[in-house]
């Protein structure tokens, strides 16, 4: 569970505290999915070891969305946490981590009948700049184009998961490049991602 | 993902009728048909992703039971419609839950999730295709029992599918070879008749899982790897919870020491002194298998040098070594037991091996007592104490080995004699095989290999797949198959492969005009006339689809 300890930690392992800054009145209220379509998310996971996904995870808490921590490795949040969760029936999840992690949460989450509605690259580039590659919904889609102008973009990409709304059918892509720099925060590619129950599930 | 893909030979109309019919069969529920729920049938890590050579299923079904999957073989033989059973279909560098041959029914046995029985007091489990390991440790856990499973990376694969496709797990030699540490069968038949294999074939015998031969030609075989039958229940051998663990290190200065150090190695195993062991060299780059122990080393320039222009002669390998220094391999030791034994064992390994190789050395590793708190388990790679776990995920990210891209990877392993001729002859047709495709190449004389059986080494690696690079995966496929090729030739055979390349592989096992192969077909002809059951695994071809390969006749032979 997201606590105030639990951030300090992940803070702490973080390199950079740039982008821990929150710009979060930067997203325009008027964007926002109504409160009434968005999906209920029961945790929103953040890998500890990227200073993005933290920043990520920060900004995810302070939506008010419930969040866990890990380092990489995500059976024990799975085996201890999730499985139990998911034998009373599907339950949404978001984050940002490595690509793996979110995949396998994938996979585990299809034996309970969920899905994967949105997901998105980033992507760092030579020239220190991020590539970002989304797929999902198009109204999450439609406001993305914020992060390329945005240094807080996990912020932003924060913003985008908790106003995910539960829609399957309307499915599209974007390919988007930053303005802003990493500031060499990290070298290896994250995924942001909602997985969730198709509706009516 | 293209719509609407039909078996071979099976027309429009035949198809929707048996659909249909399976609906009836099993409840409409559990028939997939539609472009999302087949979506979850492909293989992620194809090399023909989106392509119209992909292999992808015409239908899934889930059955709950062995009544439903009967009933599914029945209809399958009225229309012809080919089967291909997966348990979790998470072998993903194998071909995930995609079958062998594009527009078979993916027969998903998931629902079939029960563990039958686990007896700590004659070490045995009987579980059903749906099971998995985490299911299985989850069960053994919450009971409390004594017993530890052998588990394949990562543990969310079934016991039942990783033996029938002859995985491995990461403890001894009796555990880990998974097929091997089965004990009995429940298999539907191609015909829907249940068959029990060993002694189960005998009523009122209390031994299925404790003697697998019963008597007569024993014929599980058959179903490894196999096509003549839907394993749904099997029996597995547990190893007693261990009270102890103990590891070591063994380092041995020279090159030329490798062969005496593999005698060792193997006189340890085999008689029983040692569970699995690592085995590498500090010289080399670090073992893929010893990752989360946290091995990795920095990149080397000087053995890039030496691979630079062919494969080094024996003076200029001594010439490297001499200018890196340090001892040229290690050799990692497991102990699983009573204290008194495991460190006794250890003490054993020093005694032999430094009056057998002159300046060897030795370094204790970690003593654990089972069983192991959250805490002890945190650092280690867990797969070696029979937990399961995921944590090959996040060792194989891309920063770790720029070979494996976000996409997926197809693996390859070839099987080499444990000896140093054998693993310097595998280690050289595959740096030969990259550099005349144009690779970059990771192979060098010490790159080590893996041990998965405990009577051969395993080499290889995993190749890159791509989802939107055409061309990277028909290099990889190019790779893939020269590889496959040239060691065949050299007589290094793949112990597994992939849903595409399962074919060429089989075909390097052809002693005698391809006696073994025709012989396999023979017995298919026989017991499977409609050729429903997985036509085409590893090269096995029902007689009707042979010519064609599983091609409709519109379609031609696969090239």
């Amino acid at each position: 569970m997201y606590n105030r300890r639990t951030f300090i930690q992940a803070s702490a392992a973080a390199s950079t505290a740039s982008v821990l800054a929150a710009s979060l009145g930067a997203w325009p209220a008027g964007a926002l999915a109504a409160a009434s379509s968005r999906i209920d998310f029961y945790k929103v996971v953040f890998d500890r070891e990227h200073p993005a996904a933290v920043a990520f995870g920060q900004a995810a808490g302070n939506c008010g969305l419930s969040v866990q921590a890990i380092s990489r490795d995500v059976t024990a949040l799975w085996y201890d946490d999730f499985y139990h969760r998911w034998r009373q029936g599907p339950a949404a999840i978001a984050g940002m981590t490595p690509a793996r992690v979110a995949y396998c949460l994938q996979v585990l989450a299809q034996d309970v009948g969920m899905r994967l509605i949105f997901r998105a690259e980033h992507v760092p580039a030579a020239d220190g700049r991020l590539a970002h590659r989304l797929a999902g919904p198009r109204s999450v889609l439609d406001r993305a184009r914020l992060l390329e102008r945005s240094a807080d973009w996990p912020s932003g990409v924060a913003r985008l998961v908790r106003d995910c709304p539960a829609d399957f059918s309307a499915k599209s892509t974007l390919a988007l490049n930053s303005t802003s720099a990493t500031g060499g925060a990290f070298r290896q590619p994250l995924v942001s991602w909602v997985i969730a129950p198709p509706a009516g599930a | 993902m293209p719509k609407t893909i039909l078996p071979p030979d099976v027309s429009a109309a035949s198809f929707a009728a048996a659909l249909q019919e399976f609906q009836a069969a099993i409840g409409k529920q559990w028939v997939f048909s539609s472009e999302e729920d087949l979506e979850l049938y492909r293989d992620q890590y194809s090399f023909f992703w989106d392509t119209a050579d992909e292999h992808l299923a015409s239908a899934a079904l889930a059955p709950a039971s062995v009544e439903e999957v009967q009933k599914i073989v029945h209809i399958a033989n009225k229309y012809k419609t080919p089967l291909y059973p997966i348990s979790t279909g998470r072998n993903l560098t194998y071909g995930g839950a995609a079958p062998v041959m594009r527009g078979s029914i993916v027969l998903d046995l998931k629902r079939m999730n029960r563990v039958l029985a686990v007896d700590d007091k004659r070490h045995f489990a009987l579980v059903e295709p749906g099971v998995s390991y985490f299911d299985l440790y989850r069960y053994i856990q919450e009971r409390n029992l004594k017993v530890w499973i052998d588990c394949a990376d990562p543990g969310w694969g079934s016991p039942i599918g990783n033996a029938l496709d002859h995985g491995v797990g990461w403890t001894t030699g009796q555990y880990r070879d998974h097929f091997g540490a089965h004990c009995g069968m429940e298999v539907v038949l191609p015909n829907g008749e249940l068959m029990r294999t060993g002694m189960g074939a005998m009523p009122n015998a209390d031994t299925w899982q404790d003697y697998r031969y019963g008597q007569g030609p024993w014929v599980d075989g058959l179903f490894g790897q196999g096509n003549f039958g839907i394993v749904t229940k099997m029996g597995f051998w547990l190893c007693p919870e261990p009270e102890a663990f103990l590891s070591g290190e063994v380092f041995v200065p020279r090159y030329d020491d490798l062969q005496s150090l593999i005698e060792h190695m193997d006189y340890l195993e085999n008689s029983g002194v040692i569970g699995v062991p690592s085995f590498d060299s500090p010289l080399g780059t670090a073992n893929p298998g010893l990752l989360a122990e946290g091995l990795t080393r920095e990149a080397n320039s000087d053995l890039a040098d030496l691979m630079a222009n062919g494969w080094p002669t024996h003076d200029q390998i001594e010439a490297y070594h001499k200018k890196r220094g340090g001892p040229a391999w290690r050799l990692i030791v497991r102990f699983y037991g009573p204290e008194e034994t495991v460190r006794g064992s250890w003490a054993y390994v020093q005694r032999r091996i430094g009056a057998a190789i002159p300046g060897s050395t030795f370094k204790e590793g970690k003593f654990l007592r089972m069983p192991l708190t959250p805490e002890q388990q945190a650092p280690l790679h867990l797969a070696y104490f029979g937990i399961p776990n995921l944590q090959v995920f996040s060792i194989v990210e891309p920063e770790a080995n720029d070979n494996v891209p976000l996409d997926g990877h197809v693996d390859f392993w070839a099987t080499v004699p444990r000896t140093a001729e054998g693993l310097h002859g595998g280690q050289r047709v595959i740096y030969e095989t990259q550099r005349k495709l144009g690779w970059k190449t990771n192979f060098n004389p010490f790159s080590s290999p893996l041990m998965f059986y405990p009577r051969t080494f395993n080499i290889g690696y995993s190749l890159p797949s791509y989802r939107n690079d055409p061309e990277g995966n028909r290099k990889g496929l190019e790779l893939y198959n020269a590889l496959v090729h040239n060691l065949g030739a050299a007589g290094y055979g793949q112990y597994r492969s992939n849903i595409y390349t399962q074919e060429v592989a089989a075909a390097q096992y052809s002693f005698n005009n391809n006696v073994l192969m025709r012989f396999r077909e023979a017995l298919k002809d026989a017991a499977d006339p409609n050729g429903i059951f997985a036509p085409g695994r590893y090269g096995v071809w029902p007689k009707r689809l042979r010519a064609t390969h599983g091609r409709s006749a519109s379609e031609g032979k696969k090239a």
